[in-house]
Order: C-alpha cells, then sequence, then structure tokens
C-alpha cells in the first residue's frame, strides 16, 4: 500500500521539492561566498573580475529559482 | 575601507548622503526586505506547509473561502510552477528598487569620480619625477581613485540584471557613520 492517501504524509515535499529547494540553497550560498569575496577585494581591478564570478553565481540562482531542472 | 573613503571624502570636501537622500534610500530598503520576505514565503519547500495550513484553515473553519485555498494549492506540481513566478516576478520588483537607489546615489558616485580625476590631473601636471606613474601624489591619489572605484562599483552593479544588492547595501559605504548625516557644504 502506498501512503498517498494519507493525509499527514499528503502534506509532506516530495523529494524533487527537496531536491529543488537544494539548488536554491546551494546556489544562494555561492553567491553569499561571492559578494564576500567582492567587497574583500584588494583592488578595483580584482573586484572587476570578482563581479564577473558573482553575475554568473546569481544568473545560477535565478536558474534555479525558475527551474526545478536548472 | 569605509572610513578609509569617509576621510577621503571628507578631504576632498564632498559631502555624504543627506537626511533626505536617506530617508529614500530607508523607504526603498523597506519595500526591498518586504518583496524579500514574500520571496522566502514561496520557496519550494513552503508548498507543502501552505497545503497542510490550508488544511488545517478549512477544518477549523468550513468556509468556502478556505474550501477554495485547499483546492488552488491542491496540485503540488502546478503550486510549484506558481511559486517559481511569483519568485521571478518578486526577483524584478527588488531589482527595480535596487535600481532606483542606484541612480539616487550615481550623483554622488559621479562628484566623487570627477573630484579625484581633477585631482590626478592637477597631481600629474605638477609630478616632481620623470614619470607620472612613480610621482607619490600620483600614487597617492591612485590610490584614492582605486578605493573608491570599488565603493562605486556596487552602484554601477545596481543596473545589471543580476542584482541582489539591497538599496541599502548599496549605500553602504556613503552613509554617514553617525545617525545624523554630516552636510558639510
Amino acid at each position: 500500500m502506498t501512503s498517498s492517501h494519507n493525509p499527514r504524509k499528503a502534506f509532506e515535499p516530495t523529494d524533487a521539492t527537496r531536491r529543488w529547494q537544494a539548488r536554491i540553497d546551494a546556489a544562494k550560498q555561492e553567491v553569499a561566498e561571492a559578494q564576500e569575496k567582492v567587497l574583500k577585494a584588494e583592488s578595483a581591478a580584482e573586484q572587476t573580475w570578482l563581479y564577473r564570478e558573482l553575475e554568473s553565481k546569481q544568473r545560477a540562482v535565478q536558474a534555479a529559482m525558475q527551474s526545478p531542472w536548472g | 575601507m569605509k572610513t578609509e573613503i569617509h576621510t577621503l571624502l571628507k578631504t576632498r570636501g564632498i559631502s555624504m548622503l543627506g537626511k533626505d537622500e536617506i530617508e529614500q534610500l530607508q523607504t526603498l530598503e523597506a519595500a526591498w526586505q518586504a518583496l524579500k520576505a514574500r520571496e522566502a514565503n514561496v520557496m519550494p519547500l513552503r508548498v507543502a506547509e501552505h497545503q497542510k495550513a490550508a488544511h488545517a484553515a478549512f477544518l477549523a473553519d468550513m468556509s468556502i473561502e478556505n474550501e477554495i485555498h485547499v483546492a488552488i494549492l491542491a496540485d503540488t506540481h502546478l503550486t510549484l510552477s506558481r511559486y517559481a513566478a511569483r519568485r521571478n516576478v518578486l526577483a524584478d520588483g527588488m531589482k527595480q528598487l535596487a535600481s532606483e537607489a542606484g541612480e539616487l546615489l550615481r550623483p554622488l558616485c559621479d562628484q566623487v569620480s570627477q573630484a579625484l580625476d581633477a585631482e590626478m590631473e592637477l597631481r600629474k601636471e605638477q609630478k616632481t619625477t620623470c614619470w607620472a606613474d612613480s610621482d607619490p601624489r600620483v600614487k597617492e591619489c591612485q590610490k584614492w581613485v582605486d578605493l573608491t572605484g570599488r565603493a562605486t562599483m556596487h552602484v554601477l552593479h545596481s543596473s545589471s540584471p543580476q542584482c541582489e544588492f539591497s538599496p541599502m547595501e548599496l549605500a553602504e559605504f556613503f552613509l554617514p557613520e553617525s545617525p545624523a548625516p554630516e552636510v558639510g557644504k
């Protein structure tokens, strides 16, 4: 018997939903780390390069937020 | 870095952000934070919680509205897609607010850049060594340009479609230390 008709079980997030949330959380964590690096940049030139890296991480967050498959 | 920038602006006679500008930034920040909280409420894991809450709300009050709410959230996949669409529109809203903050900060950034560029030109003309780049006063000014470049880059970044800094984060380097802004015009 599956537990799909058990109301208590029905309100549990599916594994796919958990994976989706985990992808968003991981991508956001990478953005937070990249932002930290930008703020600690030694020079404007280094910061420019770090900003590019940050933007690519932010694009990854946006992709993760929109699609369960990335 | 913030203290260095404050000292530099003070010595160049450039005013920090004024009371009105700070108030506008705080309004933008409050709106940005509100959208951020709404975004957190439509994350994938919230779907099951909301379904459970709607179920409990119906059992507590068997109104037609609560029944419809259960039906709206019934399809998990559809609800996940709806929440993703909401996150998308909320992110656009936050970017719009950050961009408005950037517009507010840009005149100050331009003022800083122009003052430092003029200072740099002057120092290059007055150089004491053969090569301007090796002149200590030119090197010092170059350091200032670099320093403020790092602060203004956040503001320039505010127009980026990927900007995730909040209005007050963008303004961080140009906010006075004390709550009462110092206006030295």
